[in-house]
């Protein structure tokens, strides 16, 4: 009977390709276990493993789109070039080593290429001289149980039954089937770009990695089965991590303790900060309106440098930007976390509770919360800020301009890629390259149709937008808006608040306004450099743009208009308009501070070269910086009070200065419609009227 | 009315948020922290959107689990014994006690019964009611009540053993469950040692519950 059923079942196994090797599990200080298998792949199976970027590759998700970024000219230029360097000649390659580290293959449960959360449970068949472990119909681990050359005991998952058995020679059996029944994939989760490497000179090297064996360690997420969880939450709320949460970490860990991958990815994959929680779901709610919406937002730039400016003229957000900015104003307050989050509801504090790693310490930190919290906060900040963020670049007048131009655009494209056109493949392509995140090809047609596209919509937007939509430091100035509303009204949640801030936005960015002009003087020399706009590049300059935002509530009609937003009870909205009232005119002074202080810096600093100066105006001003400096250096030595000191060359830049700030104060007060004087720059005049 | 949107009781005791607090000079005084637990972004009624029967039965059911909070925090414990008086000393007995005092559900039972149209107003109203309740703490300061206010925010962030800020965490309070009030020493014309009479008194007659253990 048993060798019947044997039979039958040999006859109906699912496996498509079997792997031999050396087994280990690797597990610290009680960590959970990651099993693998240690083993090789020539060049002709090369095939059998998957690139991330190959799962799902249609109707992606975004959590895919990230797995799949791949440097293709990286692989294909250096790494190629390393493994078969052109123009070396025979004799030389004799003499020319290679060697590349192991892959890093995560056996991966899918159907119908994507990615499913769990591997079917864990079953154990044993014989007299062997153990399976099965995992269903996606692989199987078979372990030899006699004459052990290397000895490891083993579990069952239910721990009712131990086996020693020999880890030295393994042999594991994949389904790799692929079709709508549960499968495995072998998904290179380090190693990509060597991966693509190897694939393309196996494809098309002439047989130049013919004899070349790639070394590789198969990972097994052995606890991510239903049972394994169901076991662990022993009836309660916690949970273990799954397959793809793992295989994250694992290759986070990887990158960013070895070689760095991009700074984005980092970001992206990193599933313990509230920052990276938070441009994840953007990032997935953006890609779930459409592909041509998540080409607009830069969500894979390798660069460090790159990662926190946009880098193409059609970008509108970048998830470097938030990120930065998300943590710059929130990192360092449990308080505000929480309104951020949009936690404070009694319930969701008490699932958080319930939920949390360390009972004596269940607060939400920045960098720390649980696997299971983390589900929590995602579901909140999907429903707050993520929303908010997402209305805003998509949302607010100039953002949905520059996006119906660019996605206009590429309608435009898609059309002529269907037409007979003779130009219609490159078209194809161009639309291809924007919305699968290839970059084209230097030098290519669609290389160039993308560049002069880029060219004329830097230049369109120039010309017919707000010239602020572009600029990092304007981005993480809206959330630093953000965080001030919230700071300056504490009894209303992120929902509330983001209605306020996109009305106050909506005003600070109305084209009539003008208020981020770039010939405005109160804004020359503290927000931009010269009338081109080139933005002044300072971390000063985020608060200022914040400042000239928050200012516009200086208004009464403007403060009214944005409390109205925010509380629904109109016999309140009079105490919430006041509230902000005051915060605009508290903000409008501190903006009209650092733009007195950046304009005498930027003279006294320039003054020798000041061509609006004549010559004997510049010896005044360098005999009244030498009489300056020895009250400085009196002061020091303490032979001067410093109330006593004069300072006659900081009058002396005052003076040059009076009428362009007299002037800039006016425009300032004319352009917020503020009825009296901005606070500190009356007192500047009183200044004037004494002298 | 303090642009803190409560109550402010007198025109010597300044009932202000943080933003208000930053905002006014420094200065010594006395200072009161109430709660304020229920309240809309905590009930779940600080969004825009309609409320709808579900809604407000997870309205009702925040509500629930905050009383169960603030019910818990009164409670008390109480240990000692009883010697017979009037008797020869080695003839007389001492009774043991202990107890526990405990809130009847009456309060909890009286909350579930609001009807679901009552539920906001009853929410504004206990929220705006939070101030002439007892306070929670009472303090006073010769420095300034803005750096004690910080340091208290600083104990419950760490949840430090043995303050207020600690024993607010550990109670299951956030940060903004409270409000703060004070009262400038030189607006109250009292010294240091009457100041500290007068934290006496305040304590004596309102038992704040998460004062010095």
């Amino acid at each position: 009977m048993a060798s019947k059923e044997s039979r039958r079942r040999k006859k109906s196994e699912p496996w498509t390709f079997t792997r031999t090797g050396s087994f280990g599990t690797f597990t610290s200080a009680g960590s959970l276990p990651i099993e693998y298998l240690q083993t090789t792949f020539a060049h002709n199976e090369l095939n059998f493993l998957t690139l991330a970027r190959d799962v799902s590759p249609e109707d992606l998700d975004f959590e895919m789109l990230m797995q799949r970024d791949i440097d293709e000219d990286r692989a294909r230029g250096d790494l190629k070039e390393y493994l078969n360097p052109k123009g070396a000649s025979p004799s030389e390659m004799e003499l020319y080593s290679v060697f590349f580290p192991p892959l890093l293959i995560a056996c991966v449960p899918c159907r119908d290429n994507r990615i499913e959360l769990h591997y079917p449970d864990e079953s154990w068949e044993p014989d007299e001289t062997r153990l399976i472990r099965r995992w269903g119909d996606m692989f199987q681990l078979e372990f030899y149980t006699q004459d052990l050359v290397r000895r490891l005991q083993l579990d069952s998952p239910d721990s009712k039954l131990t086996a020693d058995v020999d880890i030295a020679d393994v042999e594991a059996k994949f389904n790799l089937s692929g079709n709508s029944q549960l499968g495995a994939k072998l998904i290179a989760i380090d190693g990509q770009h060597r991966l693509y490497a190897l694939k393309e000179l196996a494809d098309h090297g002439s047989g130049v990695i013919e004899k070349l064996v790639v070394p590789a360690c198969v990972l097994f997420c052995t606890s991510a089965t239903l049972a394994s969880e169901s076991h662990f939450a022993q009836g309660g709320r916690r949970r273990l991590p799954n397959v793809p949460e793992t295989f994250r970490k694992v290759f986070v860990d990887v990158n960013s303790k070895m070689e760095r991958v991009g700074a984005h990815t980092n970001i992206l994959l990193n599933d313990t900060s509230i920052g990276s929680l938070i441009v994840r779901e953007f990032c997935k709610l953006v890609n779930e309106e459409g592909l041509v919406n998540l080409s607009v937002v830069e969500w894979n730039v390798r660069s460090t440098k790159d990662s926190t400016i946009l880098t193409k003229s059609y970008s509108l957000a970048s998830v470097g930007i938030i990120e930065k900015a998300l943590r710059e104003c929130f990192a360092r307050s449990e308080t505000l976390i929480q309104r951020l989050l949009d936690i404070q509801e009694a319930s969701i504090a008490q699932d958080l509770n319930d939920v949390a790693e360390d009972p004596d310490n269940p607060g939400i930190a920045w960098e720390s919360f649980s696997i299971a919290q983390r589900r929590i906060l995602s579901d909140r900040a999907r429903k707050g800020i993520v929303q908010l963020l997402f209305e805003i670049f998509f949302g607010l007048k100039p953002f949905a301009a520059a996006f119906d131009k660019y996605s206009t655009e590429l309608e435009a494209w898609a059309e002529m890629g269907d037409s007979n056109i003779s130009t219609s493949r490159d078209y194809r392509k161009a639309h291809e390259c924007l919305t699968t995140f290839k970059p084209p090809m230097d030098k290519s047609e669609e290389f160039n149709i993308v560049q002069e596209f880029e060219r004329r919509h830097k230049a369109w937007r120039d010309e017919e937008l707000c010239p602020v939509i572009g600029l990092a430091l304007f981005h993480r100035s809206m959330i630093l808006t953000l965080r001030d509303l919230m700071d300056a009204l504490q009894n209303y949640g992120i929902q509330a608040i983001g209605r306020g801030l996109k009305e106050l936005l909506g005003h600070a960015l109305d084209d009539e306004m003008n208020l981020f002009g770039k010939t405005r003087f109160y804004a020359f020399k503290s927000i931009w450099q010269d009338e081109l706009g080139v933005v002044v590049n300072r971390e000063t300059t985020r608060r200022q743009f914040s400042r000239l935002t928050q200012a516009v509530c200086g208004n009464a009609r403007v403060a009214t208009d944005v409390a109205k937003k925010i509380e629904t009870d109109p016999e309140r909205v009079e105490a919430v308009s006041n509230r902000l009232r005051k915060l605009g005119e508290e903000k409008a002074s501190e903006y009209w501070k650092r733009f007195v202080s950046d304009r005498e810096t930027h003279f006294a600093r320039t003054y020798l070269t000041n061509l609006a100066l004549d010559q004997s105006e510049i010896d005044k001003l360098k005999a009244a910086k030498a009489q300056q400096d020895v009250e400085i250096e009196a002061i020091k030595r303490q032979e001067l009070d410093e109330d006593e000191a004069k300072r006659p060359f900081d009058l002396a830049v005052r003076q040059h200065l009076r009428n362009d700030f007299v002037r800039a104060e006016k425009e300032l007060r004319q352009t917020l419609q503020f009825e009296s004087a901005i606070v500190g720059a009356d007192s500047f005049e009183d200044d004037l009227d004494d002298e | 009315m303090e642009l803190g949107f409560s109550l402010s009781s007198n025109s010597m005791l300044r009932t202000v948020d943080e933003y208000a607090l930053r905002h006014t000079p420094e200065t010594p005084g006395v200072y009161v922290f109430h709660l304020s637990a229920i309240r809309p972004s905590t009930v779940g009624l600080d969004n825009f959107s309609s409320m709808n029967k579900h809604k407000l039965a997870q309205v009702k059911n925040n509500c629930l689990l905050i009383l169960r909070r603030i019910l818990d925090l009164q409670s008390s414990s109480y240990q000692g014994s009883l010697r017979e008086v009037d008797t020869y000393m080695a003839h007389g007995t001492t009774l043991s006690v202990e107890g526990h005092l405990s809130f009847a559900s009456y309060l909890h039972d009286t909350v579930k019964a609001i009807e679901p149209s009552q539920l906001t107003a009853f929410v504004q109203a206990a929220e705006l009611i939070a101030t002439v309740l007892p306070p929670v703490y009472v303090g006073i300061t010769e420095q300034s009540v803005q750096s004690r206010y910080k340091q208290h925010k600083t104990n419950h962030s760490n949840r430090t053993d043995g303050t207020f800020g600690g024993r607010l965490a550990e109670a299951g309070f956030q940060w903004s469950d409270i409000v703060f009030s004070f009262a400038a020493a030189p607006t109250l014309r009292l010294e240091n040692r009457t100041l500290l009479a007068l934290e006496t008194y305040i304590q004596v007659l309102s038992r704040p519950k998460l004062g010095r253990a």
